[in-house]
C-alpha cells in the first residue's frame, strides 16, 4: 500500500470515471514498484446445491475445451480461461454408516473435508481450508475473508434428516463448532464494505477508530476479570468472544493504515430483491469491488443453501429445486433442472465477465484469480459424491493453471487434494495434509 | 463482534439522540417504474423502505390520473408495519392544472423510527373503485386516480423529546459530574442486571471524559459509555457464577439476582425491570410467595408478548412464515398482509391462553380464535369488520386450535401443495413429542404434476406406503396429516383437491379412528398427558436455553404431575417451570468434557 503516499485515492477516483474504484494496484499509481509489486492471488468458491444433471455439465472428451455442454454455455466466452475437472470426490460426504442426510453432509464437509457430526445441537465439523488461508494471509487485507449467500442463513433446526441447518447453510468454518454465516442482504454487505453509506470525514473516522479501540480495551479487561470464575464451557464462549475482539482490533488497525473509504459508485441498496438475477448482480458486483480493491482475497459464495427448495419462477418453474432433482429420470423434470443449472451458471458468467474486463498488470484480474464453481453432489437424484462438478476459472497468478481444457484425474481423487494445491497457490506452503487428502493435486500447471 | 459494535453504536445513538442528524435530508422515491412500489390491489400500494435515522420525514404521495368532474374526494390511509399513522383526503376530480398526464400529489410530515419498515398507502372506503374490474381501466389516467409513488424526504430534527432519552437522563447532566455519574451508574445497573461497584462506574466515566476531550458534548459522552456497556460481556452474556466452576457434583441455587435475569429473559426476552431487580437485590426473590407474585405480574404484563412471539414462534415454527414462498400461480390469495394476519392470529391466541390461564388443551381444540375482517373472510366467517383483531367465537367444526390456524398449516406445506407427511411429522414433533426417525436415503419425491390431476395425493402416498420400510413411519405421520387435508397449502378450507374429493378419515397406530378433522382433534385431546409432556419439555428447553437431558426427567415428571392435577392450566405450567430445580439451580462443569454443547448465540436483548 505504498501508493497512497503519492496520490490521494479519492482525488484519483474523481478523475477516473466509473471503471476505476479504489485501487492499490493501479499501474499509474506505483511506477516505482511496478517491477517488484506482485499482484495478489484471489480465491473464491461458488457453490450450487442439489447436484447437476450431468449430461449438461460433463464434456465427453478430455483435453482442449471445445464447444461447452449446455449448462456451461454462458461461459463460452471464457472457455480459454477455465479448466474443467473430472473425478474429484468427497468421500466424507458419503453416508459411511451415518444413514440419510447426503445434503447435510456434502455441504458441511465441502470445504472442511471432515465428516460432520449428525446432530442438530452438537455441531461438529472442522476448520475449512479457506479459513486456514485466511488465518495466514488475511492480515494483509481489511477482511480476512467474506462469506456471501443468496438464500437462508438459519443456523439452527433440522435441515436434512437430523443434520443441523448450520451444515447446509454455511461453507466457511472458523473452527469445529463455529460456522461463518453468509451475508444475504445487499444492504448489509454494502455497509460492511463501504460503511453506512453516509460519507464520514477523515477526522470522524479517526475519532470512531479511537473510540472503538478504547471500548475494546475496556471489554477485554472486563472479560479477563470474568474468566477466572467460570466453568470450561463458559470460558470457551469468552475465548471466542475475545478472539472476535482481537479480529475487530486488527480491522481497525488496517482501516487506520488505509484511511480512505472506497467509493462504491452505487447507491446503497434497500432490502433483498425478489428477483434472483438482480440479487446476484448486487452481491457479485460488490464482491468484485472488494476483490479488486484488495479488501479481501478470499470469498465463499453459497448460491442457494444445500437442499434448497427455491422455486425458479424467473424461468417459469414453480416447483422447488430440490424436489425437482429427485426426478426419477422423468424427462420433463430433468429438463427443468437443466434449466436451473444453466441459469445459475449464466449469473456466474456475468461475474466472471467483470473480472475479465478489469485490467491488472499486463493482463486482467481473472489471470490472478482462482474462481471455483462447483456442487457438493454430482447426481442429485441418486445423491452421489464422486466426480463432483468442478470448474476453476482464472489462471491463479503467474499463468499457473493451464486453462482451456478438460482434465480428468484418477477416479476417487479426494477434492481435498485440490484444496492443498490451492492453499499452496495462496501462499500457505507448509500444510501437508488436509481432510482426507492424499497429496497435492498435480497437473493443473501442465498443458 | 464487529456486528455487536455496529449495533451498540446505533442503539446508543438512537437511545440518546445526541448525535446531530445529517445536514442534508435525503430523498428516496418508491415507484412502479423501479418496482420499488408493489400493487396489492387497485386501491393499495406497498413499499419496503429503510429509515436510517429516527426523525421527522416529509412523505409525498403521487397520484397519477383523474376521475370525472363530479368525483368525490377519497380518504387515504398511510400505514407503517400494518399500523395506521395518518389519514388525509385526496381530491380525485380533475385538478384544472395542465399536465401532459393528469397528476396531483399530497404531503404529510410524520415522525418515523429507524429501521426496516413496510409502508402502505390505501384509498379507504372508495365506492368508485368497486365499479371497476378491469386493470386496464383502473390504471387508465383518464378514468381513474390511483396511488403511483411514495417519496420520503428527511430526516428533519423532531421537536418531541425521545422517551428513551428521558428515561436515561434521570437528572440534568448540566448540573455537574455528580449527576452524570448517577446516570452512568443507573444505566450500568440495568445493563448488567446486578449491583455495580464504584470502580466499574469510574471505568465507564472515562468514556465521558474521552468524548469531551474530543470536543463532544456530555450527552455524547454518556452515549459512548452506553455503547461500551452494550458490548461488554457483562451485558452480552448472562453470567452465572459457580462457587466451584469445575465440579459437576456440587449443585447450588443461583443467586436471586441471577434468578431475576433467568425469569425476565424467559418471560420477557429482556432485562429485569426495577421492581424485579430491587426484589432480587434485597434478597426477597427466593421467597416462594414473592416469586409467584412476580411470575403472575410478568405473565400478564404487555412484555409477555415477547414470550408469545419467541416461544410460539419456535414451538409452532411460526417464524418460518417469513421464509415460505407459496406459489403465486396456485395461491393468488397469498400476500404480505395475509401473512401478517396469520401470524397475529396465532400470537394473540397464545397470549390469550397464557393471560386468561386457559388449559393448554385449548391449543389442540378451542371454540374461539382471533380474527380481523381479512382473515375472517379468508376463513369464511361473517360479521367481523375492520382491520383490528378481536376474539371470535367459532360456531362450526371447520376451525379450532392451533393446528387449524392458517399460519401453522402454511409453514407445514410445500410451496405448491400440501404434504400430509410434513404435517404429520409436524404434529408428532411439536404436539405429541414423538418425532419420527429420518427417512432412508434416496427416497424419490412424489410427482407434483400428477397430484390432483391424474391421481389423488392420498392414492400416491398409499402406494408409497406399500413399501414396508416406508410404512413403519409413514403410517404414523400420514394419518395425522390426512386429518388436516381439508386445508390447502396456505390454510384455506377445501373439500376438493384438484378433481378429487378430500378424504380425511384414518386410524391411528393406537387403534383410534376418526372421520373428520374435528374428530382427529378429539383423538388428540384424548392424548393430553402426552401433549402436556411435550409442551413441558419445549418450554423447559426455552426457559433454560439448553436441551433436556435424562437427568431432567424427574423435574419434568414433577411439573407434569402438577399440571395434570390442575386441569392443564397454562399458568400452572409456567409457575412450575420457575419453581423447578433446573430453573433455580446450576452446577459446575468437569474440565475433561471435550464435546461440550456449542455456544448458543446470544442476541442483544431488546430494549
Amino acid at each position: 500500500m505504498i501508493t497512497k503516499k503519492k496520490l490521494s485515492r479519492r482525488t484519483l477516483l474523481r478523475g477516473m470515471g466509473s471503471a476505476a474504484i479504489a485501487l492499490p494496484f493501479l499501474d499509474a499509481m506505483s511506477p516505482a514498484m511496478a517491477a517488484t509489486t506482485k499482484m495478489p492471488v484471489r480465491m473464491a468458491f461458488f457453490y450450487v446445491p442439489n447436484g447437476m444433471i450431468l449430461d449438461g455439465w460433463n464434456p465427453n472428451y478430455e483435453g482442449k475445451l471445445q464447444e461447452l455442454p449446455r449448462a456451461l454455455k454462458a461461459l463460452e466466452p471464457f472457455r480459454d480461461d477455465m479448466i474443467h475437472l473430472g473425478n474429484l470426490t468427497h468421500n466424507t460426504g458419503r453416508a459411511l454408516l451415518d444413514g440419510a442426510g447426503d445434503h447435510g453432509r456434502c455441504c458441511g464437509s465441502y470445504l472442511t473435508g471432515i465428516q460432520v457430526k449428525k446432530s442438530m445441537v452438537e455441531i461438529k465439523n472442522g476448520i475449512s481450508f479457506d479459513q486456514i488461508v485466511a488465518n495466514r494471509i488475511g492480515k494483509q487485507t481489511r477482511f480476512p475473508s467474506l462469506e456471501l449467500g443468496m438464500e437462508d442463513a438459519r443456523q439452527a433446526g433440522d435441515c436434512d434428516s437430523g443434520y443441523s441447518c448450520a451444515y447446509t447453510n454455511n461453507l466457511a468454518w472458523r473452527n469445529e463448532t463455529q460456522p461463518l454465516p453468509p451475508i444475504l442482504d445487499p444492504r448489509a454487505l454494502f455497509e460492511r464494505l463501504f460503511g453506512t453509506g453516509l460519507p464520514m470525514t477523515p477526522e470522524e473516522r479517526v475519532r470512531q477508530s479511537k473510540y472503538r479501540r478504547s471500548i475494546l480495551d475496556f471489554v477485554t479487561q472486563d472479560t479477563h476479570k470474568l474468566e477466572s470464575t467460570l466453568g470450561p464451557t463458559d470460558r470457551r464462549k469468552l475465548d471466542e468472544y475475545l478472539s472476535s475482539i482481537r479480529e475487530v482490533e486488527r480491522q481497525i488497525a488496517r482501516a487506520e493504515n488505509d484511511n480512505a473509504q472506497i467509493d462504491p459508485k452505487m447507491d446503497k441498496p434497500y432490502g433483498i430483491p425478489a428477483d434472483f438475477a438482480e440479487h446476484f448482480k448486487m452481491m457479485s458486483n460488490m464482491m468484485a469491488i472488494a476483490l479488486q480493491a484488495d479488501q479481501t482475497r478470499i470469498v465463499t459464495f453459497l448460491m442457494t443453501r444445500e437442499g434448497s427448495s427455491r422455486p425458479y419462477r424467473e424461468l417459469g418453474i414453480p416447483d422447488g429445486h430440490h424436489p425437482l432433482t429427485h426426478h426419477r429420470n422423468q424427462a420433463e423434470l430433468m429438463e427443468k433442472v437443466r434449466m436451473i443449472n444453466a441459469y445459475h451458471v449464466q449469473q456466474f458468467a456475468s461475474f466472471i465477465e467483470k473480472l475479465k474486463s478489469t485490467k491488472e498488470g499486463d493482463g486482467n484480474m481473472l489471470d490472478n484469480s482462482m474462481i471455483v464453481y462447483g456442487a457438493g453432489l454430482s447426481d442429485g437424484n441418486a445423491h452421489t459424491h464422486e466426480d463432483l462438478p468442478t470448474i476453476i476459472v482464472g489462471k491463479g497468478g503467474d499463468n499457473y493453471i493451464k486453462t482451456g481444457r478438460r482434465m480428468l484425474v484418477r477416479r476417487e481423487t479426494p477434492m481435498c487434494n485440490l484444496f492443498l494445491t490451492m492453499m499452496d497457490r495462496m501462499g500457505v506452503h507448509d500444510v501437508e495434509n488436509f481432510g482426507d487428502s492424499t497429496g497435492k493435486l498435480e497437473g493443473l500447471d501442465l498443458s | 463482534m464487529e456486528k455487536y459494535l455496529n449495533a451498540a453504536e446505533a442503539i446508543a445513538s438512537r437511545a440518546m439522540g445526541a448525535d446531530p442528524l445529517p445536514k442534508k435530508p435525503i430523498e428516496v422515491t418508491a415507484d412502479l417504474k423501479t418496482k420499488t412500489l408493489r400493487r396489492l390491489d387497485f386501491s393499495t400500494v406497498e413499499a419496503s423502505h429503510r429509515v436510517d435515522f429516527d426523525g421527522e420525514y416529509t412523505i409525498r404521495l403521487g397520484f397519477p390520473g383523474e376521475r370525472s368532474a363530479n368525483a368525490k374526494p377519497v380518504k387515504m390511509g398511510f400505514y407503517m408495519d400494518g399500523q395506521l399513522l395518518n389519514t388525509i383526503d385526496v381530491e380525485t376530480k380533475p385538478s384544472g392544472l395542465v399536465y401532459f398526464n393528469p397528476f396531483s400529489d399530497a404531503e404529510m410530515r410524520l415522525f418515523l423510527p429507524e429501521g426496516d419498515h413496510v409502508f402502505r398507502a390505501a384509498f379507504l372506503n372508495d365506492e368508485f373503485i368497486k365499479t371497476i374490474t378491469d386493470p386496464k381501466e383502473a390504471y387508465n389516467d383518464k378514468k381513474n386516480k390511483y396511488i403511483g409513488s411514495i417519496t420520503f424526504v428527511g430526516p428533519f430534527p423532531s421537536k418531541v423529546e425521545k422517551a428513551s432519552r428521558k428515561r436515561i437522563l434521570i437528572c440534568d447532566p448540566k448540573t455537574g459530574s455528580a449527576c452524570v455519574q448517577k446516570i452512568v451508574a443507573n444505566l450500568a445497573h440495568h445493563a448488567y442486571r446486578r449491583p455495580v461497584s464504584s470502580a466499574e462506574v469510574t471505568a465507564l466515566m472515562k468514556f465521558v471524559a474521552m468524548a469531551k476531550a474530543q470536543g463532544q458534548s456530555t450527552e455524547q459522552g454518556i452515549q459512548l459509555a452506553l455503547e461500551a456497556m452494550l458490548v461488554s460481556p457483562e451485558f452480552l452474556f448472562r453470567i452465572e457464577r459457580d462457587p466451584n466452576p469445575t465440579d459437576p457434583e456440587r449443585v447450588h441455587r443461583v443467586s436471586d439476582v441471577e434468578l431475576a435475569s433467568r425469569l425476565s429473559y424467559f418471560l420477557w426476552s429482556s432485562t429485569p425491570d426495577d421492581e424485579l431487580l430491587t426484589l432480587a437485590e434485597s434478597g426477597k426473590l427466593k421467597d416462594q410467595t414473592i416469586l409467584d407474585a412476580q411470575v403472575k405480574r410478568m405473565m400478564t404484563d404487555k412484555k409477555a408478548g415477547a414470550f408469545a412471539d419467541n416461544f410460539a414462534g419456535q414451538w409452532l415454527e411460526i417464524r418460518n412464515l417469513d421464509s415460505v414462498k407459496p406459489d403465486p400461480g396456485k395461491f393468488p390469495a397469498w400476500n404480505p398482509d395475509l401473512k401478517d394476519a396469520m401470524r397475529t392470529e396465532t400470537s394473540m391466541f397464545f397470549q390469550h391462553v397464557l393471560a386468561e390461564n386457559r388449559p393448554i388443551s385449548d391449543f389442540i381444540n378451542a371454540k374461539y380464535t382471533f380474527l380481523n375482517e381479512q382473515l375472517a373472510n379468508y376463513y369464511g366467517i361473517k360479521d367481523v369488520k375492520g382491520p383490528d383483531f378481536r376474539k371470535v367465537d367459532l360456531t362450526t367444526e371447520e376451525r379450532g386450535g392451533v393446528l387449524t390456524h392458517a399460519s401453522v398449516l402454511t409453514v407445514s406445506s410445500y410451496p405448491s401443495r400440501t404434504s400430509p407427511t410434513i404435517r404429520g411429522k409436524y404434529v408428532l414433533n411439536n404436539i405429541l413429542g414423538t418425532p419420527p426417525p429420518p427417512p432412508p436415503p434416496d427416497v424419490p419425491a412424489l410427482d407434483d404434476a400428477k397430484v390432483g390431476s391424474e391421481v389423488s395425493l392420498r392414492k400416491q402416498l398409499e402406494a408409497h406406503r406399500n413399501n414396508p420400510v416406508c410404512a413403519s413411519c409413514h403410517s404414523k405421520m400420514d394419518v395425522l396429516g390426512f386429518g388436516l387435508e381439508n386445508y390447502d397449502a396456505i390454510g384455506k378450507w377445501r373439500t376438493m383437491d384438484g378433481k378429487f374429493p378430500i378424504e380425511v378419515g384414518g386410524t391411528m397406530p393406537n387403534g383410534k379412528s376418526f372421520k373428520t378433522g374435528a374428530e382427529m382433534r378429539q383423538v388428540l385431546m384424548d392424548s393430553m398427558p402426552q401433549v402436556s409432556r411435550c409442551l413441558t419439555e419445549k418450554i423447559m428447553t426455552y426457559a433454560l436455553g439448553r436441551g433436556m437431558q435424562p437427568y431432567d426427567n424427574r423435574a419434568l415428571d414433577q411439573i407434569n404431575r402438577a399440571l395434570t392435577t390442575d386441569d392443564y392450566k397454562f399458568q400452572t405450567l409456567i409457575y412450575e417451570v420457575v419453581r423447578s430445580l433446573p430453573f433455580q439451580s446450576r452446577r459446575g462443569e468437569a474440565v475433561t468434557t471435550k464435546n461440550a454443547p456449542p455456544a448458543k448465540p446470544k442476541e442483544i436483548a431488546s430494549k
